[in-house]
């Protein structure tokens, strides 16, 4: 056998094992146009696949060339499914963020680590007021959906529901997943400006809508300093009983978070990097995972520990946190 | 001629348009040990090439396929800033950005869009005292570097002279640049952190360092907004008529940067995407740099120009910098 026959073995053994359930035959007939028998020709490796065919293939099933290929080059692939979405939807990209987590909670050995600039999105969703501002800002000024163009803030008569329950599913899917974290005190900064623009340009619609999101975030940060003196996640007045995934929160002061999601399942590492505000590109690149991992515990070795432990630290940080907070009444 | 044929044909026009000194046909022949005619048989597509010549043929003249071959599957290659290996030494780090800015440089027309979370290296280059901080702490803290394991940071004796000589070249190719920035409040934050915890840690050798950083941090300030008032950049002590590149510069309230940067080079869009606090992964990619064109020019729209015009709000901002300064410092 040469090598040839090799890599396109190896290519369908990959397709297999990712989509057990298809007739890889079938497929190929349909996608290439060609005969049964020519079908399997190419997938035992007797007949090569031409570049137009590979493409077809990779395109179908997602794959990118260079990792089939294993090329040495010094690139570095990443999915980013969004750059596909001819419109990007808010609900759809929560969808995604939900099966991601579900994704991630199928593995027994797990954990999750989070260089925080702001709240991770999902976060926002623990309390309605709070999750429905966000998203309506999100929706308004960052997807420019031309609906939400004139449109004032009001915490009655949005039809936001369906996004307050999918957060509210990530918040329950997060919970089960081990967390390393590491905030700062600027994390809360994009938010409180967040709602200091719409106090000034008016969108705001009563002082009452101002006032109610304003203590939604701060009832917000109570529930987050409550998960972490005791280290541990768990929903508001949600139940003893269900497992509760421990977090470890520390507070960083040497660089700004830039929100990077690295996660460990089983023996795999994964990078998450943001992009555009939303999106997240994603590599399993094991050179490129070990340079994050890395970078990640070097900044926890320079920060406090501020979960389970840490009291005095704790409690300074959070003060200071809702203390902005609340400044954004007067 | 079918799709199949184009495509290879693509290929083999993209590695010569990248390599128009390399004689192909000769080349191929020893790459992958075939004769003459087997290899223009292949470079006019009549002859299919195999899975394994395939990765030969990237691996010898580095293509990344997905993007040559504009694969539609989700998925983006990026190159690394650590290149392939993992880079711990500043120097050579810099070294690396100064060929990417050169690179950007040889364009006719070159803009920079920065969307952006800190200052920019080249601006922290522009006040040698800072220059020199920002680098100290970069390598002992970020990069590891084991030659300043238990330093302390002293600006009369920052040991790497050669850096600094870097750093300078770095603002000059920078200063030729057209670039839109998009800035907020937390723009200069990371670093006010960094001087206060190095206050706080007993990391500057003496009280006098601390005191020439802070005051070498307000001349940046001024300088930047000196360039904001023009539209222009320039270099610190240099004459104003030499030729510079525009600086537009916006105040945006609406979201954190993320140091993300976008140039256009003779109207090809460039994408570099930060992470792990100083590296940075670079693509192409036609669609991803179109999404965050997308975005950038959104942020600008809602964004207010500060740069040339609107003095009362460049006052306004620049004033809170130096306030947030005041109140991180000495507090």
């Amino acid at each position: 056998m040469d090598a040839t026959t090799d890599l396109q073995q190896q290519l369908f053994n990959f397709i297999k094992s990712s989509q057990p359930h298809i007739s890889l035959a079938d497929e190929l007939c349909d996608l290439l146009d060609i005969s049964h028998d020519s079908a399997y020709r190419r997938i035992r490796g007797e007949k090569p696949l031409t570049l137009n065919e590979l493409k077809r293939i990779c395109e179908r099933y997602h794959i990118s060339l260079d990792q089939v290929l294993q090329l040495q080059n010094d690139a570095v692939v990443f999915h980013a499914s969004d750059i596909n979405r001819p419109v990007f939807l808010f609900i759809d990209y929560l969808k995604g963020m939900l099966q991601q987590f579900k994704y991630l909670n199928s593995f027994k050995e797990r954990q999750m680590l989070y260089l925080c600039k702001d709240l991770p999105i999902w976060q926002f969703y623990l309390f309605p007021e709070l999750a429905i501002f966000k998203t309506f800002f999100w929706i308004k000024t960052l997807l420019n959906q031309p609906e939400y163009n004139r449109q004032q803030f009001s915490l009655s008569g949005n039809s936001l529901d369906e996004c307050l329950e999918i957060g509210r599913q990530i918040n329950r899917e997060y919970n089960q997943l081990p967390c390393i974290e590491l905030w700062n005190k600027e994390s809360i900064n994009s938010t409180l400006s967040q709602i200091q623009y719409c106090k000034d340009a008016d969108i705001f619609k009563t002082r009452t809508d101002l006032e109610v999101v304003v203590d939604s975030f701060e009832k917000t940060l109570d529930h987050l300093e409550q998960q972490a003196e005791k280290g541990l996640k768990f929903t508001p007045g949600g139940s003893d009983v269900t497992y509760r995934s421990p977090l470890q929160m520390y507070i960083n002061e040497v660089v700004i978070g830039s929100n990077t999601i690295l996660a460990e399942v089983d023996e795999t590492k994964i990078s998450f990097i943001p992009y555009n505000v939303f999106s997240y590109m994603i590599t399993r690149d094991v050179r490129f995972n070990e340079s994050t991992f890395h970078a990640f515990k070097n900044l926890v070795s320079r920060s406090t520990l501020i979960s389970g432990t840490g009291e005095k630290e704790r409690n300074k940080f959070f003060r200071l946190l809702k203390e902005k907070v609340r400044d954004l009444k007067k | 001629m079918n799709a199949t044929t184009d495509l290879q044909q693509q290929l083999f026009n993209f590695i010569k348009s990248s390599q128009p000194h390399i004689s192909l046909a000769d080349e191929l022949c020893d790459l992958l040990d075939i004769s003459h005619d087997s290899a223009y048989r292949r470079i006019r597509g009549e002859k299919p090439l195999s899975l394994s010549e395939l990765k030969v043929v990237c691996e010898k003249y580095n293509i990344a396929l997905d993007q040559v071959l504009q694969l539609n599957s989700g998925t983006v290659v990026f190159r690394s800033s650590d290149g392939s290996g993992d880079i711990r030494d500043l120097k050579i780090y810099l070294e690396g950005l100064l060929r990417e800015v050169k690179f950007f440089n040889g364009f006719k027309q070159k803009e920079m869009l920065v969307l952006a979370k800190d200052f920019a290296v080249f601006q922290f280059f522009l006040v040698p005292e800072i220059a020199a901080f920002k680098c100290f702490f970069w390598m002992r803290h970020i990069l590891l570097d084991e030659r300043l394991t238990r330093a302390k940071f002293s600006v009369r004796s920052f040991p790497f002279p050669e850096i600094l000589e870097l750093a300078k070249q770095l603002t000059k190719e920078y200063a030729q640049l057209d670039s839109v920035e998009l800035w907020n409040e937390e723009t200069v934050r990371s670093t006010l952190r960094q001087i206060r915890y190095y206050k706080e840690s007993g990391l500057f050798e003496t009280g006098e360092d601390a005191e020439i950083i802070y005051r070498a941090f307000d001349e940046l300030l001024d300088h930047l907004q000196h360039m904001a008032e023009r539209g222009v950049k320039s270099m610190k002590g240099e004459s104003d008529l030499v030729k510079k590149g525009s600086f537009q510069l916006f105040v945006n309230e609406i979201i954190l940067g993320n140091n993300t940067y976008i140039l256009k080079l003779d109207g090809k869009p460039y994408a570099y995407i930060n992470y792990a606090v100083l590296k940075y992964l670079s693509t192409q990619d036609p669609k991803f740099c179109g999404n965050l064109y997308n975005s950038f020019q959104n942020l600008v729209s809602r964004s207010t120009l500060i740069s040339k015009v609107g003095e009362k709000d460049r006052n306004h901002f620049f004033n809170i910098l130096r306030e947030e300064g005041m109140k991180l410092l000495h507090h």
